[in-house]
């Protein structure tokens, strides 16, 4: 063999060697009685001061709140014995004696009343702040002058009564508390976290059926494990939980093929097709509560129209879009709640969402036209976003015949900073996805005043302060139902769709439910194989 | 040399400021909003903008808060915080070790697979393997890298599962061979055609020529002269892309979910936290530069020719 | 990215060593030898004139509009009678779209390297000539701007101004890739400088734009031009690839980089998606890859 033949060959055996013991490596792991769940990276675990999904992932199993909600959506005492109100504004809770922290310390009124202080004072910068605003005192801790200090340190509407009862005081006569309960930012924190709240959050201490393993670790996991001396009604099935951090879902979901995650709550729609091939049984088709609109700038002459609106309205094929982009699974929008909320009505919007190209040319010709440009405006947080809105600009063109449609594509960091600064110019994506699953929580919130279409309606208003108030939920429900039918007809923003969850698990494990709710997963009842 | 080395030095250090101030002007003078951006879909109120924004001196002027920075990262080494108040040297830490070993890989690919196929095609012009050669590396580099990632990924990490489809669980160097081998695909094409153009044009040199005359055997002259002679412009190429490989693969670490610099520096654009991209980007011009400036160095070390004054 | 870097890199680097140093004269005239001989330039050349075709009268291809009768109920369908290439996304006809993502393509990849190429022969040029103070202050801010990892810049530029067209991603294209053409030029300009007609005309007494002008620029310019039709398939899969990473063209316009970005999470189910374009695009890099490696071959005058 020549000098050069024998370079050449060793270099061809490097890599056979290289290659070779790569072919070894991988592997099952035997079973600890842990899993693991993809998801993308939380932005915080301390509660108040979070609103991502991905950190409720983790947080709603660390932590018991006041209320939990059951698989069905309805409130139940959880940290709580009870909850009373005989006019809808105070509200006394009696919490379960005995309770305990992951670190020992007892959970006591106080733990929620500085939690909630903490996650309510301005100055303190937190994510979910604004959650607190109908509880009394909320304006004193956060003044419309920015610069100004704030008035307290503490909502006054929060009071300690003794170890085990709280009395809030809220703003206004408001029906849907319990709900607002459940959501994330309302659960205690120990004595503890106040010392190093930065520590706190990589290692959040909490009351709930898991405790940390470890520290968060950012961009790779969270691992947690079962708490031993858990009290309440969630006691785990399973041995912990590992919530691993993705950065693309299509990535996530090659894994869970591979077998190295055991549930993935969202497939990417894409894969949807192959994962119900490849996974069979294992595919989870589950509710979700994420419902999809199309907000007008109302404060443009050109969307002003109620009629023009409606005409956008039924010149867009939910339908066609839904096989087109979401396989056919998702849910095209009949209604301005999501199926999974109470309150919903089959068929709510009837002929105003239905595709009817010829009467909405119609519509669309009586209300004026359009001149000039529309520009549609959407994140880039999702692929499909892209998707849906090609078509919805292809129908807008060939059913009403708007010829000149641009795309307004903004990173998702900016999108919504410009649409609170109501500078879109045209249609623009909105989502909402339920806090609590209440009405409430979509209509006033999308639709109520200072919303971001500018839509003002008394009529509107008048019906949710009507709901806020009554005595029982089936008269609120009413009253929810009658301001939605206000906002059906007005139609400052489309509903498109409710999404489809499509989540999948592994072989490894069973018991797999998702809630449509904040709650997502319900990891305590997950059962590993050995 | 010594003279030299101090003053190419010397020219690094405006073209490290000019390239530091570029990258922090573009990120931080463009619209947008890092504070709104953290909180997603859900509204701000005015108060926890406002605390924000001091807090992260969102409102000094751009100089200042471009000389503040580059003071505490000389002085302290420090690189600041994202707007979440992660440090970020944490944040990037593990980061860098992922993409180092990426860029090692799919430069160890380069260089044994792109010199052993510029070698043979080299010694055999214009037959079927240096055909064979030129038209697979022109492929290699026409076809887009994301199209090249992909296909590798669904045919040798799904569908016939050689190598982990994605993700760095099985450690150096499994995880990393698949995605390497993509990453290094565009590089490995040219130095195999440089290889094989250079070897040529040596084995047809004067001296070369002399040395077969000698009566020295194909092989040592081959290795001896040729070669050596041959690998100058592959060993500066070799170089300078290093510091390109290290420079993030976006595309292939987004690909195959590989937690590197690339990946964090590409998100935290979309999510307008500047520390992040700043930080990053400063340490890979760095790496770029100190790069470059070694083989520079080393060029001369292997050709004689060259001097420096 | 590092993968276009690296390719602009890698085309100064072979230029470098194959031809700025080139002793080789007869391995090089051999090769233009050959490669007149070989099918692959002509069939090179004749892809290329058929995309410009495309790029230039559409309608000699498609009778379709760009986003025209398009209906989402027969979305993602595989190619037939009806549909050439199949139908995309919005369950518009592919081929149709194909045919029309050839000019913006096209477009931003000539136009990228036209402007990039001015720029290199002025600054090259002044650089080369003069030297100094002035080719160091050149030579730094090119090193300013190389050093700059590509598709981090471009995407930190397109990401702030959302509504951009193909002007701006022009713009930015020019702005990060014009610096390996001003090396080459420079290198060029300085190799020619001191040749006896270049003095010659100085102790004529030519002015220095003259000389520039009439000697030193004909004389430097092929091993650039060589250059730029290999930098036309670069900036283009350059341009793909941020259109790929969804912070290049956006709709209404349709380019080959776009339906590959939305082809991507399809690949498993609608390979038909990813082939078309992939397929067009590559053909397309590849041709000029293969003309500029002609034109190197037939245009240096020091290599004839």
């Amino acid at each position: 063999m020549t000098g050069l033949g024998r370079t050449a060959a060793l270099a061809a055996v490097l890599l056979a060697v290289t290659t070779g013991a790569a072919a070894c490596g991988g592997g099952g792991k035997s079973s600890d009685g842990t899993f693991t769940m993809g998801h993308s990276e939380p932005d915080h675990l301390t509660p108040g001061n979070t609103t991502s999904s991905y950190s409720f992932d983790v947080i709603t199993n660390l932590f018991d709140n006041i209320e939990g909600l059951t698989k069905d959506g309805k409130p139940y005492p959880l940290a709580a014995q009870s909850v009373d109100t005989t006019d809808q504004k105070t509200w006394t809770i009696k919490l379960q004696p005995g309770r305990k922290f992951h670190n020992g310390e007892p959970v006591t009124a106080s733990s929620f009343a500085d939690a909630w202080n903490w996650a309510a004072f301005g100055p303190n910068g937190t994510q979910a702040n604004e959650y607190f605003q109908h509880v009394q005192g909320y304006a004193d801790l956060n003044p419309a002058d920015t610069n100004a200090k704030p008035k307290a340190d503490k909502l006054s509407g929060v009071q300690v009564v003794d170890d085990t009862t709280l009395k809030i005081t809220l703003d206004g006569a408001f029906s849907q508390f319990p709900f607002l309960l459940t959501y994330p930012a309302y659960a205690p924190m120990p004595k503890a976290a106040f010392k190093d709240m930065k520590a706190y959050d990589d290692h959040p201490i909490g009351n709930g059926p898991y405790e940390m393993d470890g520290n968060w670790q950012h961009n790779v996991q969270v691992k947690a494990k079962a708490f031993p001396d858990y009290q309440g009604p969630r006691k785990p099935h399973n041995k912990g939980i590992t919530w691993k951090s993705y950065a693309s879902a299509d990535t996530a979901y090659t894994d869970l093929r591979a077998g190295r995650i055991d549930v993935l709550q969202t497939i990417p729609a894409a894969k949807v097709p192959e994962a119900k091939r490849l996974l069979g049984d294992r595919f989870i088709a589950h509710k979700k509560s994420t419902i999809d609109y199309l907000g007008f700038p109302l404060w443009d002459s050109r969307y002003a129209n109620p009629k023009f609106r409606q005409a956008i309205s039924m010149a867009i094929d939910r339908q066609g879009i839904n096989k087109a982009v979401y396989n056919g699974d998702y849910i095209v929008a009949d209604s301005i709640l999501p199926p999974a909320i109470q309150g919903h009505r089959d068929n709510a919007c009837g002929e105003l969402c239905t595709y009817n190209p010829a009467k909405a040319k119609q519509l669309f010709q009586e209300a004026g036209g359009f001149k000039g440009s529309m520009e549609l405006y959407f994140s880039n947080a999702q692929p499909t976003y892209y998707q849906w809105m090609q078509i919805v600009a292809n129908s807008l063109k060939q059913n009403l015949g708007i010829t000149d449609v641009q795309f307004r594509q903004i990173p998702a960091s900016d999108y919504f900073s410009l649409l609170r600064k109501h500078q879109e110019k045209g249609p623009y994506r909105q989502n909402w996805e339920a806090d609590y699953p209440s009405p409430q929580n979509y209509l006033e919130n999308m639709y109520g005043p200072g919303n971001r279409m500018n839509w003002n309606n008394k009529q509107f208003n008048d019906l949710i302060v009507k709901a806020n108030g009554a005595p029982n939920q089936d008269e609120a429900i009413k009253d929810y139902n009658q301001a939605e039918d206000v906002a059906l007809q007005e139609m400052p923003q489309i509903p498109l769709w409710t999404w489809a969850g499509q989540a999948g698990r592994s072989s490894k494990v069973d018991n797999v439910t998702i809630t449509p709710y904040a709650l997502g997963l319900l990891v305590d009842e997950v059962t590993v194989k050995k | 040399m010594w003279r030299y080395a101090l003053r190419r030095l010397l020219q690094a250090v405006p073209v490290f400021i000019g390239t530091t101030l570029l990258i922090y002007l573009l990120v931080f003078a463009l619209p947008g909003d890092p504070i709104q951006a953290m909180a997603g879909d859900k509204p701000v109120p005015d108060t926890v903008l406002h605390t924000l924004r001091e807090r992260y001196n969102l409102n000094d002027p751009l100089l200042e808060q471009y000389g503040k920075y580059m003071w505490g990262l000389l002085v302290h080494g420090d690189l600041g915080e994202n707007y979440d108040g992660q440090k970020v040297s944490a944040m990037l830490g593990g980061r860098w070790a992922v993409t180092a070993k990426l860029a090692v890989t799919a430069w160890v690919f380069e260089l044994l697979l792109g010199i052993t196929l510029g070698v043979w095609a080299g010694l055999r012009r214009g037959k079927l393997a240096d055909t064979l050669v030129l038209g697979g590396t022109t492929l290699l580099i026409a076809v887009p890298v994301f199209v090249v990632g992909y296909t590798a990924q669904i045919l040798l990490g799904v569908r016939w599962p050689i190598f982990p489809s994605a993700g760095i669980d099985d450690g150096w160097p499994y995880s990393y061979l698949l995605p390497g081998m993509v990453l290094g695909s565009f590089g490995l094409s040219y130095v195999a055609r440089l290889t094989r153009t250079s070897l040529a044009e040596n084995l047809r040199a004067d001296y070369v020529r002399t040395a077969r005359a000698k009566g020295l055997s194909r092989s040592r002259v081959v290795v001896r002269h040729g070669l050596r002679n041959s690998l100058i412009p592959v060993v500066t190429y070799l170089g300078v892309d290093f510091g390109a490989l290290m420079g993030g693969a976006i595309v292939t670490e987004g690909i195959f979910n590989l937690p590197g610099v690339g990946q964090q520096v590409f998100q935290s654009i979309q999510l307008k936290e500047g520390p992040v991209v700043v930080g990053a980007v400063t340490l890979l011009v760095l790496v770029f530069i100190l790069v470059n400036l070694v083989v520079d160095l080393v060029y001369g070390l292997l050709d004689p020719r060259i001097r420096y004054d | 990215m590092t993968d276009l870097q690296s390719g602009e890199a890698g085309a100064a680097v072979a230029e470098a060593g194959g031809l700025v140093e080139g002793p080789a004269a007869s391995l090089s005239r051999d090769a233009w030898y050959d490669l007149r001989r070989r099918p692959l330039f002509w069939t090179a050349s004749a892809v290329l004139l058929l995309v410009a075709l495309m790029a230039a009268v559409p309608r000699l291809f498609t009778s379709r509009g760009v986003n025209q009768n398009c209906d989402p109920n027969i979305a993602k369908q595989g190619p037939s009678g009806a549909h050439w290439f199949g139908t995309d996304l919005a369950g518009c006809d592919y081929y149709a779209h194909v045919v029309h993502g050839a000019r913006p393509t096209l477009l931003i990849g000539v136009v990228v390297t036209l402007f990039a190429l001015l720029i290199a022969l002025v600054f090259g040029l002044l650089s080369g000539y003069y030297g100094g103070i002035v080719d160091a202050v050149i030579a730094r801010i090119t090193d300013v701007f190389f050093g700059l990892p590509f598709v981090l810049g471009a995407t930190v530029v397109l990401v702030a101004f959302p509504g951009h067209g193909i002007g701006a991603m022009t713009l930015v294209l020019v702005l990060l890739g014009w610096t390996t053409m001003v090396r080459i030029m420079r290198g060029q300009v300085i190799s020619v400088r001191d040749a006896d007609y270049v003095r010659a005309a100085r102790l004529l007494g030519a002015s220095d734009a003259r000389i520039m002008a009439r000697h030193v620029l004909p004389n430097a310019l092929a091993p650039v031009i060589v250059v730029a039709t290999l930098n036309v398939g670069n900036v283009i899969a350059g341009e793909a690839t941020l259109d790929f990473l969804g912070v290049g063209l956006q709709y209404p316009k349709v380019s080959w980089g776009l339906q590959l970005n939305l082809a991507q999470s399809y690949v498993v189910d609608h390979p038909h998606l990813l082939v078309f374009p992939a397929l067009f695009l590559s053909a397309t890099v590849l041709s000029f890859l293969l003309l500029g490696d002609a034109v190197r071959d037939a245009l240096d005058p020091k290599l004839r």
